[in-house]
């Protein structure tokens, strides 16, 4: 990346770039020059040089169901089975195995990597709303001592993010597996409290160890998971419209595009490096898309949908379409989701802004490009250390992480994107029964939430009722931390930031001529465009500058001494759950709370309330499963 | 769950692989020369981490606080059994080495009733502050190490954290994840969900 060596050109070098950099202040102690070093490598050493657009994009291939399983799963094992039936059945395996992230030497002799399928990515789920599937992944990981992927724990659990599932397919971070079993995942597809608005479309599964979330997931225990209905149904000619075309021999939509971003930092011999022992958070100088390091892909002269998803660790992006020998012109993307929530409405948007696990599905219309143009997917937000984004957005030319190479059309774009997407649920006051605060920190060495760390999930922080809905307000205490906070099992419908009421259809922008850090709330009014059926969306005014999301979100980025906050509903099931901070190195340090689904309790006035109640284990209409260990 | 986490940490030494050479973290951990509390000068990276499962905090004679986690880490020694002093160590390095002499961290020692295997360290200022900023590397604060407590196991590369008000059963839990064990052979087993209990089961 051009960063570090712009700063070492500045001589602020030492310390700016994480990953096995020494995070002592330079002034702090010279002693770290003369550091005694067993086997002589400097510290932080670049990774090897990898030629941009060499490499051709990796799209998993979609994962195909099997016909049963046996043993057959266990209904007694899984909230609602019988009512929630599996129509299909999957089995995934998660392995160890070498991984190209790049043609040339030395990535061309492979990179051990962990994932699914012996593949990362992960293959992709194509699930459907009212179609129950159950999915039995069975943990093949070489065990310690074994395994060459060194700074990852080889027991595993596994999280759809953002599913409405149980409490027992969850991936709880203590539900955790050894090499040689298999845990049993019952996704029941169906959106929360049966209620069309609450529905999803681009969600993603990765691992979530406790303590040991940042290595695995890093390591490559991540893939996409697409949830479809009769509306969004993967078809140009009915419902949405959005671009999907037919389907490949592998059973992908040849023009709706998942691309998880992965900043990753390589030995000299091409082996992904990963320091445990930093708190901060860590940064790669390698970009990887679907990991492969800065590939092309290319495209034809027609609309794409493009699911974009911030795989972490630790980066936040701000990214940017642009074509141009020195990427002098931007091209706006038209964003329709924001973490996997349709907005209202289609916005148009110079740049997206995704803190880590967010995702945004953005249409680009190739069509505007010629044949053989070039167009640059990049991310122009300047990030020196784990501890966030420093505010500052490059200039161009900014920074590639892939490039798209536009060819002729092969027939005919059908797709159209409609005008009104889906409506957003409406927040209702009366449904409220608590209030919390959750404040993030940092003290000694740990991440705290409410000035606790997590320590083994053993007790609840929150004990929620179930059919209940409650207002929490995610505060930052750190002036200098980043946080996206993400909570399990249900979306998040913002109601204000930073003190700022947040209306449904608004959309959190920045103007960048105005601060580095304040936000605009913008209520997006594209009058212009057409209202009858038939007639599809275009950007008819200015697009905003970035794209920070919509009102129905499941991360809240918290940049530093920000406040939000949110309402959210629970129906459903019962169970322990998390929430916790995405960056992963911060989770793995604590920054977690755990949050029980109990049955509703007596009526009970709405109170305001200090968080982090201690209690027991909750009383369940069936009780949460019991620790695994 | 303390016996268990004690019987599998015994189970898997037998199966531990040699270490490797120098260990993932060789270039990384500061081999620098620290003083024990019976007095031993041992290299911290080579002598007392690389061959080791170790657990590691950071503690100072005069701090309450951290005498609160001290407290803690004698009753995780029970929890480890035999094998502590064998391939299992506890370190805790003190963050005042002005104050806390070897004499002083001596008696410290045997008011915790620290036994063979738990080490309390000493050495160059400057070194121990190096070791903590590399163990519990971290862009800010003075205290940075005084709440979490490391575990690692340099032989295969695995390194984790847990808070320090943590259990002695979760801490001692954590040292039998990062012990090496087979793959269970045969056809895979079933790991979970378990199966629930209704509130009348």
């Amino acid at each position: 990346m051009i960063r570090r060596r712009e700063f070492v050109k500045l001589g602020l070098a030492a310390g700016a770039s994480g990953l096995l950099g020494s995070t002592l202040e330079a002034q702090d102690d010279d002693r770290l020059k003369g550091l005694c070093i067993p086997d002589g490598l400097p510290p932080d050493a670049p990774s090897p040089k990898a030629t941009p657009f060499v490499g051709e994009l990796y799209i998993p291939p979609v994962k195909q169901p099997v016909a049963k399983l046996d043993p057959p799963p266990d209904p007694l094992a899984h909230q609602r089975y019988e009512e929630f039936l599996p129509k299909k059945f999957y089995e995934i395996e998660e392995s160890e195995f070498q991984w190209i992230y790049h043609p040339e030497p030395p990535y061309d002799k492979g990179s051990w990597s962990w994932g699914f399928d012996k593949a990362t990515p992960g293959p992709t789920y194509y699930a459907k709303y009212g179609e129950p599937i159950l999915v039995r992944r069975h943990n093949n990981l070489p065990p310690l001592g074994k395994r060459n992927v060194t700074f990852a724990m080889p027991m595993t659990t596994s999280h759809l993010h953002n599913g409405h599932t149980a409490s027992e397919s969850d991936g709880y971070p203590m539900d955790h597996i050894g090499s040689g079993q298999y845990w049993d995942h019952h996704y029941c597809c169906f959106p929360l409290g049966h209620d069309d608005k609450e529905k999803l479309t681009t969600l993603w599964y990765h691992d979530h160890m406790m303590d040991f979330t940042a290595p695995n997931v890093y390591a490559g225990l991540a893939g996409f998971f697409l949830l479809f209905d009769d509306e969004d149904a993967g078809d140009e000619s009915k419902g949405l419209r959005l671009p999907s075309g037919p389907r490949d021999s592998q059973g992908r939509y040849k023009y709706d595009i998942p691309l998880i971003l992965h900043d990753v930092r390589f030995d000299q011999n091409g082996q992904p490096v990963f320091n445990r022992l930093n708190t901060d958070g860590l940064l790669g100088d390698k970009y990887t898309i679907n990991r492969r390091i800065q590939p092309f892909f290319k495209v034809e002269r027609r609309k794409y949908r493009l699911r974009i998803l911030n795989g972490g660790p630790s980066r936040f992006y701000q990214v940017f379409l642009a074509t141009g020998e020195h990427r002098e012109n931007k091209h706006a993307f038209i964003i329709l989701t924001g973490d996997g929530n349709f907005l209202n409405e289609p916005v148009c948007a110079d740049s997206i802004y995704l803190s880590v696990a967010q995702r945004v599905d953005a249409i680009v219309d190739f069509s505007q490009f010629k044949a053989g143009e070039h167009v640059y997917l990049q991310n122009r937000l300047e990030q020196l250390s784990g501890k966030g984004p420093t505010g500052r957005v490059l200039v161009e030319p900014g920074e590639d992480m892939m490039r798209f190479d536009v060819v002729e059309a092969t027939g005919p774009d059908h797709s159209c994107i409609p005008a009104k997407l889906r409506e957003t649920p409406a927040v209702d006051p009366t449904e409220v029964k608590q209030r919390r605060i959750w404040a993030f920190d940092y003290r000694g060495g740990l991440w705290t939430v409410n000035g606790k760390p997590a320590t083994g999930l053993t007790t609840p922080d929150a004990e929620i009722e179930e059919g209940s809905a409650e207002v929490w307000t995610i505060r930052n205490e750190g002036k200098n931390w980043s946080h996206p906070i993400h909570s399990h099992f249900t979306e998040f419908l913002l109601m204000k930031v930073n003190g700022r009421p947040f209306k449904r259809t608004a959309i959190q922008t920045r103007n960048p001529e105005e601060s580095m850090r304040g936000y605009q709330i913008e209520e997006p009014n594209e009058t212009a465009a057409p209202k009858t059926t038939g007639q599809c969306f275009q950007c008819k005014r200015k697009p905003l500058p970035v794209f920070f999301g919509g009102s129905r979100r499941d991360i809240t980025t918290l940049l530093p001494n920000d406040e939000i906050e949110i309402f959210m509903r629970w129906k459903d099931f019962h169970g322990r759950y998390v929430m916790h901070c995405h960056n992963v190195v911060h989770e793995d340090h604590s920054m977690m709370i755990r949050w029980d689904i109990v049955p509703p309790k007596e009526a009970k006035t709405q109170t305001e309330s200090k968080p982090a109640k201690q209690g027991k284990n909750p009383p369940a209409r069936r009780r949460p499963p019991k620790l695994n260990q | 769950m303390a016996r268990a986490a004690a019987h599998s940490i015994q189970e898997g030494l037998h199966q531990c692989e040699p270490p490797p050479k120098a260990g993932a973290h060789a270039s990384y951990i500061p081999n620098v020369l620290v003083r024990t509390h019976d007095n031993q000068i041992a290299r911290f990276y080579d002598d007392l981490v690389r061959p080791r499962i170790v657990l590691i905090n950071c503690m100072a004679v005069r701090d309450q606080a951290s005498c609160c986690h001290i407290e803690t880490v004698s009753q995780v020694q029970p929890l480890i059994g035999e094998e502590l002093g064998r391939s299992v160590f506890i370190y805790s390095i003190t963050t005042d080495p002005e104050h806390d002499t070897t004499s002083l961290l001596r008696a410290f020692a045997e008011k915790y009733g620290a036994g063979k295997g738990w080490l309390f360290l000493t050495g160059e200022p400057a070194d121990l502050k190096m070791l903590r900023a590399r163990l519990f590397n971290h862009m800010g604060g003075e205290d940075c190490s005084m709440h979490l407590f490391r575990y690692g196991n340099e032989a295969v590369g695995l390194w984790g954290g847990i808070p320090a008000k943590s259990t002695p059963e979760l801490i001692a839990q954590r040292l039998s994840w990062i012990t090496p064990r087979e793959r269970q052979t045969g056809p895979p087993k079933r790991g979970g969900p378990p199966p629930l209990l209704t509130v009348e089961g």
